[in-house]
């Protein structure tokens, strides 16, 4: 079934769902994660109960309520989340037993947390957890320790770098003295090109999940999630025809539900929450410009690397060229074995076999829509291609990348979803990093690898494949491996600085823990 | 490959093979799934307890019970492409499949075997919605009655270009390695007519020669 939701109107409890869960805070391009270790759990509950809003505190976390309009947004938006260790020593151990028990399948992966559960998401190698959060950001003069140091995040939006400063040192002035050790601190900023930008030079975070009952930012314009220039499509809709062709996610795989998820039991206290894997990515710029510069033609490579033309245009809608009078939902409604209701340009013959979007691209590794050969990709309507997909708020830190300087830059946020095991971790796991990836995958190494994280770390001989990248053009034989363009020398330009599996209380939630309760 | 031996209530392996069948030839197979599973071949045998084995040597032996009443057993094998975690979980798109899956479960006995408030037992699974909604926990059990290890990949005449580091502790040969349903089926590039000679559903039943077993003088 696809639908519309209507402006304004949701099932869900908003008041008392966080607002990063629902919300891609668009216009609050100045972000800063600050970590910490919790060193008196009374004084971070008290935290806990000045955040909670109506509490009459400085600053409150953000709900998922629509703001009344344009001219009454909000200065800053302020979110919270802990990871295990931080969880239970505010509600004791064994209150976190109590939830755990009847929660295993959404506890599965949080429990265990980011570093435990590294080689499942290839976070191996360079990307090792020995590795992790030694940049810059590191407040400490003792090295980080990855089972104390790590209890709570508080990520906060604003609008310029000056109102995240102000905002800032008013948060830090809330936290009791002595409660919590600040221990790891990122900014994220905007690049020139833009806040939808990437280091690499693609507009990013185009195409996230369509959430069943996801209600606008504002009254009157496009869901979250949506694409850029959304709502100008949804301006231009005809009378009863939905502009909009991704299919509908039950919320229920982002925002925890009681009774009606199927694929999880959970403890009411989890209820409204949900969970996120925290990622620090470096992103290794000048080396991908080298390595797309040795090809002919850089910009089709860079395409067929990602699986869309820099600017934003889907490959599968547009083989030879970025279209610029493609927007909106142009840029997401698009499938690969069957077009999708208003899919733009002209599609290969039916039954894609990575021709045209390689099955090494990122956006095809990471969202293989409805092609069905993907292994795990499964079922029919809502079943397949939403059951494993993960919401995106990650933007770039560092600065501009300048020919040949040594920054340290990348992406840094949260990959959210409720079932951890099987969203981010399925995706990172069995889509970014296997080559059995798809079944009738022609290219000579099968996939081999998500082409923008490069191949996994092990050695090369223990990867088949490893450093080749296949791409056929619309005029070749996808049976035929002469057909195939031949790219040498991919390697990994994407490295792991840091990982944390943390949960998002409901406010609710968060106001038991203020207790150090659960119920 | 996947090969399991699944301890099963007494006197109930019969039973639940029989369902299995129906199942197999059920109207209504659901969604296509068949390149997402990847299954090859699959092949289920069902042994009541105190059984002797139909060959001149012991074959499967059924685990004993508590009390004295041996369990059933309940032998599946299944070859399949790619990983073992989503090939499993494209299952669980297919309600039909998850109904068999949690009928299976529901008649495993493992007592003596594993507490019944383990998280993985079949019980605790049965208990808490089954395997849908306890998707690790059904991994584990079904790992813990594995023989295969699903990391071991299928070997062909030219061997593996990427050996694992201990020489596995079986070899499954494949007379065409790196074949994969995906690639049979694929309507561009798979094989010639095969939507119309496997189709999905409504397939005829397949009308066999009869087979001669071998001249034994």
């Amino acid at each position: 079934m696809r639908s519309p939701n209507p402006a304004g109107v949701s099932a869900l409890d908003l008041p008392d769902i966080q607002g990063l869960l629902l919300h891609g805070y668009k216009g609050y391009d100045f972000i800063r994660h600050l970590i910490f270790r919790i060193a008196d759990p009374t004084g971070v509950q008290a935290l806990c109960k000045a955040l909670a809003p109506g509490s009459g505190g400085a600053l409150s976390i953000t709900d998922s309520t629509q703001w009344p309009s344009v001219k009454a947004k909000p200065p800053y938006r302020l979110n919270i989340a802990f990871t295990q260790t931080g969880l239970a020593k505010l509600i004791t151990d064994a209150n976190y037993r109590i939830v755990a028990s009847r929660s295993n399948t959404l506890v599965d992966a949080f429990g265990s947390g980011a570093v435990a559960r590294a080689g499942k998401v290839g976070d191996v190698g360079t990307n090792d957890p020995k590795n992790w959060w030694r940049t810059d950001g590191w407040q400490l003069p003792t090295p980080p320790d990855l089972a104390q140091d790590f209890d709570l995040i508080l990520s906060l939006y604003a609008q310029t770098p000056a109102g995240r400063d102000s905002w800032c040192g008013t948060l830090l002035s809330m936290i009791p003295a002595g409660a919590a050790v600040l221990t790891f601190r990122q900014d994220a900023d905007p690049l020139p090109e833009g806040p939808d930008f990437i280091h690499f030079g693609y507009r990013d975070g185009i195409s996230q999940p369509r959430l069943q009952d996801a209600p606008p930012t504002l009254p009157g314009t496009s869901p979250p999630g949506a694409p850029p220039g959304a709502a100008t499509s949804l301006a231009r809709a005809a009378s009863g025809d939905d502009p909009d062709d991704r299919p509908i996610v039950p919320s229920w795989y982002f925002i925890i539900a009681d009774a009606e998820a199927p694929t999880y039991n959970t403890h009411p206290f989890l209820v409204n929450g949900s969970f996120g894997a925290f990622r620090l990515l470096a992103q290794d710029v000048g080396r991908f410009n080298e390595m797309i510069a040795r090809d002919s033609n850089p910009e089709l490579l860079a395409a067929k690397m990602c699986g869309r033309w820099r600017d934003g245009t889907p490959l599968e809608v547009s083989a030879d060229s970025p279209d610029p009078s493609l927007t909106g939902f142009d840029l997401t409604n698009f499938d690969y074995q069957t077009p999708s209701l208003h899919q733009k340009g002209k599609p290969l013959d039916l039954g894609d076999t990575g021709q045209r979007c390689p099955y090494a691209s990122h956006i095809r590794r990471s969202n293989p829509r409805d092609d069905t050969s993907v292994i795990g990709n499964s079922g029919d309507g809502n079943a397949m291609a939403v059951q494993h997909r993960v919401l995106r708020r990650a933007q770039p830190f560092g600065p501009p990348y300048a020919a040949g300087d040594q920054e340290n830059r990348g992406l840094v946020g949260y990959f959210i979803g409720a079932v951890l095991s099987q969203q981010f971790e399925f995706i990172m796991g069995s889509w970014i990093t296997h080559g059995g990836f798809a079944g009738n995958d022609h290219s000579p190494n099968s996939g081999g690898f998500d082409a923008l994280f490069g191949p996994p770390p092990p050695p090369p001989q223990q990867s088949p494949g490893a450093g080749l990248f296949y791409y056929c053009e619309d005029a070749g034989d996808p049976s035929n491996p002469a057909d195939y363009t031949k790219v040498d020398g991919v390697t990994q330009i994407v490295t792991t600085q840091g990982g944390l599996y943390v949960f998002f209380p409901s406010l609710t939630a968060l106001g038991l823990m203020a207790s150090g309760r659960i119920a | 490959m996947l090969m399991l031996f699944l301890p099963v209530r007494p006197g109930q392996a019969q039973d639940l093979h029989a369902t299995i069948g129906q199942l197999i030839s059920g109207a209504d197979p659901g969604p296509d799934s068949r390149p997402s599973t990847g299954v090859h071949f699959f092949m289920t045998y069902p042994m009541v307890a105190g059984t002797p084995s139909p060959i001149i040597v012991p074959t499967f032996q059924a685990a004993p019970g508590v009390g004295g009443k041996a369990k059933d057993l309940l032998v599946v094998l299944s070859i399949y492409d790619a990983d073992f975690e989503p090939y499993i979980s494209a299952f669980f798109a297919n309600p039909a499949i998850v109904a068999g899956l949690n009928m299976i479960v529901g008649m495993l006995d493992e007592t003596g075997l594993v507490a019944a408030d383990d998280p993985t037992s079949a019980a605790n699974i049965i208990a808490n919605g089954g395997v849908r909604k306890n998707p690790a926990a059904f991994y584990q059990l079904l790992m813990r009655y594995n023989f295969a290890d699903p990391t071991i990949p299928a070997i062909g005449p030219g061997g593996i270009a990427n050996p694992a580091p201990t020489p596995p502790r079986y070899f499954l040969g494949a007379t065409f390695p790196g074949l994969t349903v995906g690639k049979i089926l694929d309507l561009k590039t798979g094989y010639p007519d095969a939507g119309a000679l496997w189709p999905e559903s409504g397939a005829p039943a397949i009308t066999y020669e009869p087979s001669t077993p071998p001249t034994i003088s």
